[in-house]
């Protein structure tokens, strides 16, 4: 400290008073959630500020929100063409969303956190976006057979979203990978 | 703890979510605390905290990184909060 006691140097931040533990997803209702309410760009935004790693995460939300994180940078390298990066983030999203549905396996428009607080909670639809773009980045590679198995894992996880949620959004992306895989005979 | 470790470099304070000012001054009146309450009225803190239970520290270092997170009630009195906390004040 040097003799500088009053430098602010360590901030003891206390998040404090009443409230109680996360609960679990209720079940899903059947309205059809519009695309304006639940959207990867609201996710994002419900998830940035403070960084989670995966080495730093300790519990299933905390997987959630580094799945997230690590998706929302895939976005970034998908939009700027840098596949190869992009691939790795998907990848790496993937793992950490998949840690997280060995406990809690269900979509949720309102998942809620504590109080009135909720959050949108998708982690099969993510799984699937991911696995969309996956297998699209892995087609320009020219590695058909693999972007088709992306595309049908995909497949299953929007269809398991679907189920706990109908979302617009869900739907679109389920019509997306229906329209790349191959007609079923 | 805050009293103690205050000399050290240690700032501590609470922050509350959602709540109006008159509801934390009754809340206070009846468990006075000498750490500072600061209102977090849109929850946009809490957002960006990722927090997801009440309550939850955070120990942040002198470079700014949050280096411990605590969910539920910490006995911040406890061998193992305050081993911590020196820990962090040692640092450079």
């Amino acid at each position: 400290m040097k003799g500088k006691w009053g430098a602010l140097f360590l901030i003891f931040a206390l998040l404090a008073f009443q409230g109680c533990a996360g609960t679990t997803p209720p079940a899903g209702s059947q309205r059809l959630i519009p695309l304006k309410e639940a959207n990867l760009e609201a996710v994002f935004e419900q998830n940035e500020g403070l960084e989670v790693t995966v080495e730093d995460a300790k519990e299933v939300r905390d997987f959630y929100r580094c799945g997230v994180q690590l998706k929302a940078e895939a976005e970034k390298l998908f939009k700027q063409k840098a596949y190869p990066e992009a691939l790795k983030f998907y990848r790496a999203s993937n793992d950490s969303l998949s840690t997280l549905l060995q406990y809690i396996d269900q979509d949720c428009a309102a998942y809620i956190l504590f109080g009135e607080t909720d959050i949108l909670f998708f982690p099969n639809l993510l799984v699937a976006d991911n696995e969309l773009k996956m297998g699209l980045i892995l087609q320009t590679m020219g590695r058909e057979g693999s972007s088709q198995r992306c595309w049908k894992r995909g497949l299953t996880s929007v269809q398991k979203s679907l189920k706990a949620e109908r979302t617009e959004w869900g739907l679109s992306l389920q019509e997306k990978l229906v329209s790349l895989l191959p007609p079923k005979k | 703890m805050s009293t103690q470790y205050r000399s050290k470099g240690l700032i501590s304070f609470r922050i509350d979510t959602k709540e109006s000012r008159e509801t934390i001054m009754k809340f206070l009146e009846k468990d006075p605390v000498k750490v500072p309450v600061l209102l977090d009225k849109t929850g946009k803190v809490t957002r960006l905290f990722g927090v997801w239970a009440h309550p939850t520290s955070y120990l942040i270092d002198r470079q700014g990184m949050v280096r411990y997170r605590a969910v539920g009630l910490v006995d911040w009195t406890s061998l193992q909060a305050t081993s911590v906390v020196d820990l962090l004040l040692r640092e450079g």
